[in-house]
């Protein structure tokens, strides 16, 4: 999942950064609201965390822009802002979930990630395809019960097919949502991902879960067509 | 306290039923006297006119008293009616001054009238008597001299031996009606008129003190959350319009002070959230790690939680300075000081950023200026004065000091290009935590160090000034006065020994 942090303390940011990245997002930052606006112009994403004390344009200012100009990432405000009226006034003007500094790690992971199922329509947190369940709160995956180790990015693809599941996703789509930055990417880096993948969840005798359309993408499906 | 309402109630009712008592005893006086005047002035009429049908004659013979004198009752010829035994007869008798009886009326019959006690010539006396019909009676009673009817009589003059005395009686039957009437009337308003009175003043009361009851109703209602409430000094009486617009500058006052209070702790909350944020973040993202860490990230964590702790170090001691001077907890040391040393010394830690940002400095200072101050607060002073400027003062921009002497004072004058604060911006520079950048990202400035520099000038006793000259320079003024002879600087504070 791509994540946008528009935070202006620069530890926060960092700090945020970092904590997202280790369980698997790709994030891009921004420090004010100038920067967040030409970030999202160009680049889909699947959640913001957004400050609303932002220097050059202020938090909500940005949450109104997004939302007029149709962005469909899911907001999550970030603030120090506390009283109820902020909140209230953060939710009404799009935001789809409001967070007080100081904060729990935790929360903000659950927080995110039941963003990011909403995101896709995906209403319960475990997604399961033939024997292997994916579980986005936990951020866990079993095959037949049992635990599958995966790295940070194995479980990002495949937590991102699995929100997607049945639909097809494009190379680029992927390559965007995974990682942090797309263009530096070598050029068959998603294709030793899902092959690495396959091999974690694959059942041997069965068809590959990930089914690949050459040319167009992937897709996570028990039914193989 | 009594009630102001039971007050007003009791001393208007005391206060009027006293005057009605007094106006209805002093009317019945009055009038009681104005009907026995008339009454006796009736009857003292009508005595009057029947001496004047009395005549004395003298006949020459002498008696053994005196000259034999002769009295001519004219009026027994007269038919008197009022004087017939009647049921309202009118009484008559006639004595000399001998207390012989002359005459008597016709309704006496065989009864007399008492004697009347000596009375003053040509002065009526009125007396109650008792009539002989068994009646209250009142009587006037004349001594007089007589006509006189022969000419020796008339040459000589009267003598006491002519006076006669006369007592004429009627019933006061009437003047007793009128009395009870009087009286009557007195009782049966006497009891309504207390009531009535009762009645009217506690209405008026009530209605009077309305607006003190919706007053005190509006003030009760104004709590901590309503202290924008005003109330409507034009729709009280005018008596209370100055009571309800003190009311409403002290609400104002209260408002803004609660304000003030509210956005401070939030300030305050706000520039402590964030950096509590960082650590936490920092300490379970470092806690959710399975891995030993590396001495590289640990290293550079820990910079980054000491660049936290300092910065949260340098929120509270700036908050604790500016509690320390508003409550004149501070102690101050006066001494005789060189201001220019003070400028100097505070400006030399600036010296390397305008540097670095091409920032141009114009200093205009005499070689020495001395004042007697606290040289810490005031270095505290400048010191916050400099490192606002700098920060502040884009780069490429221009920041003057000047230092001059003017009557009474050495003015230090600190201007710096500054094209971000608007003329009302100005007005709330000195508040604590304002900051023009709502965002607060800068974390070495929290919008404490103009507070606390208004703070120590007050502790201080001295004055700064802040303006906007033309369209981009922000400057501050600081007028505090020379050395005295002996320090009799005033401040704030605990005063310590120089």
């Amino acid at each position: 999942m791509r994540v946008l942090v528009v935070e202006d303390s620069s530890r926060l940011r960092k700090f945020l950064c970092q904590a997202l990245r280790r369980v698997g997002y790709a994030i891009d930052s921004a420090a004010d609201g100038e920067e967040a606006l030409a970030l999202t112009g160009s680049v889909d994403y699947d959640a913001i965390v957004l400050d609303v004390m932002l220097p050059k344009i202020d938090g909500l200012s940005v949450l109104d822009r997004l939302r007029q100009d149709g962005c469909q990432a899911r907001v999550l405000i970030l603030t120090a802002k506390h009283t109820v009226e902020d909140r209230v006034t953060g939710l009404q003007r799009g935001a789809d979930d409001y967070l007080v500094k100081p904060f729990a790690l935790d929360e903000l992971l659950a927080r995110l990630q039941a963003l990011v199922r909403r995101r896709y329509d995906c209403l319960a947190p475990v997604v399961t395809v033939a024997d292997v369940s994916i579980d986005t709160a936990r951020r866990s995956v079993t095959k037949n019960g049992l635990a599958i180790a995966l790295r940070p990015r194995e479980y990002a693809l495949l937590e991102y097919l699995a929100l997607r599941k049945g639909a097809l996703v494009s190379r680029a789509e992927l390559e965007n949502h995974i990682y942090d930055d797309p263009d530096e990417l070598v050029s068959n880096a998603l294709d030793a991902a899902v092959s690495r993948l396959r091999r974690k969840i694959d059942s041997p005798d069965a068809p590959s879960l990930v089914q690949t359309r050459r040319g167009m993408g992937y897709i996570l499906d028990e039914d193989v067509t | 306290m009594t009630s102001l309402r039971r007050h007003l109630v009791l001393h208007l009712l005391a206060g009027t039923l006293l005057l009605y008592v007094t106006w209805a005893i002093g009317f019945y006086l009055y009038t009681w006297h104005t009907f026995n005047e008339h009454f006796n002035t009736a009857l003292a009429e009508k005595a009057w006119t029947f001496t004047d049908l009395i005549e004395v004659e003298r006949d020459g013979r002498r008696r053994d008293d005196g000259i034999r004198t002769r009295v001519d009752l004219e009026f027994l010829g007269l038919a008197l009616p009022e004087f017939q035994p009647s049921p309202d007869a009118m009484f008559y008798q006639l004595w000399t001054r001998t207390g012989d009886v002359i005459a008597k009326s016709p309704s006496l019959a065989r009864r007399d009238l008492a004697p009347p006690a000596p009375s003053v010539t040509g002065q009526p006396m009125f007396v109650d008597v008792e009539l002989p019909n068994g009646e209250r009676g009142r009587a006037a009673v004349l001594r007089f001299a007589p006509r006189l009817d022969d000419e020796v009589s008339r040459a000589r003059g009267p003598v006491p031996d002519d006076e006669l005395v006369l007592m004429m009686a009627r019933n006061r039957r009437t003047l007793d009606d009128a009395w009870a009437v009087l009286v009557q009337g007195f009782l049966l308003f006497g009891c309504l008129l207390p009531v009535g009175t009762a009645w009217v003043v506690h209405r008026a009361v009530r209605r009077g003190l309305n607006p003190v009851s919706r007053i005190a109703s509006e003030i009760g209602s104004i709590g901590v959350t309503s202290l924008a409430s005003r109330i409507d000094a034009h729709a009280m009486p005018e008596e209370m319009r100055p009571i309800a617009t003190r009311l409403n500058d002290l609400l104002g006052r209260l408002e803004t002070a609660f304000q003030r209070e509210r956005r401070l702790t939030s300030d305050i909350a706000h520039e402590l959230r964030t950096p509590i944020a960082e650590l936490r973040i920092l300490a379970e993202m470092r806690l959710r790690e399975g891995s030993e860490p590396q001495e590289g990230d640990v290293r550079e964590d820990m910079r980054d939680v000491l660049g936290i702790a300092t910065q949260m170090e340098r929120l509270i001691e700036t908050l604790f300075a500016l509690a320390r001077g508003q409550s004149g907890a501070v102690p101050v040391h006066l001494t005789e000081q060189d201001l220019v040393a003070l400028v100097t010394t505070a400006w030399r830690p600036h010296q390397a950023a305008v540097d670095m940002r091409d920032i141009a400095v114009d200093t205009a200072l005499p070689s020495s200026a001395a004042v007697t101050t606290d040289a810490e607060l005031f270095g505290a002073v400048l010191a916050n004065l400099f490192a606002n400027a700098v920060a502040y003062t884009p780069a490429g921009g221009r920041i003057t000091m000047t230092l001059t002497r003017a009557e009474q004072t050495w003015r230090v004058r600190l201007a710096n290009t500054c094209v971000h604060l608007t003329a009302d911006d100005v007005s709330h520079v000195f508040e604590p935590f304002w900051r023009k950048d709502e965002a607060r990202s800068d974390p070495a400035r929290v919008g404490l160090g103009l507070s606390l520099v208004k703070t120590y000038s007050d502790v201080l006793g001295i004055d700064v000034q802040c303006r906007l000259e033309g369209d981009d320079q922000f400057v501050v003024s600081v007028e505090i006065p020379p050395a005295a002879p002996a320090s009799t600087a005033t401040a704030r504070g605990s005063i310590a020994a120089a």
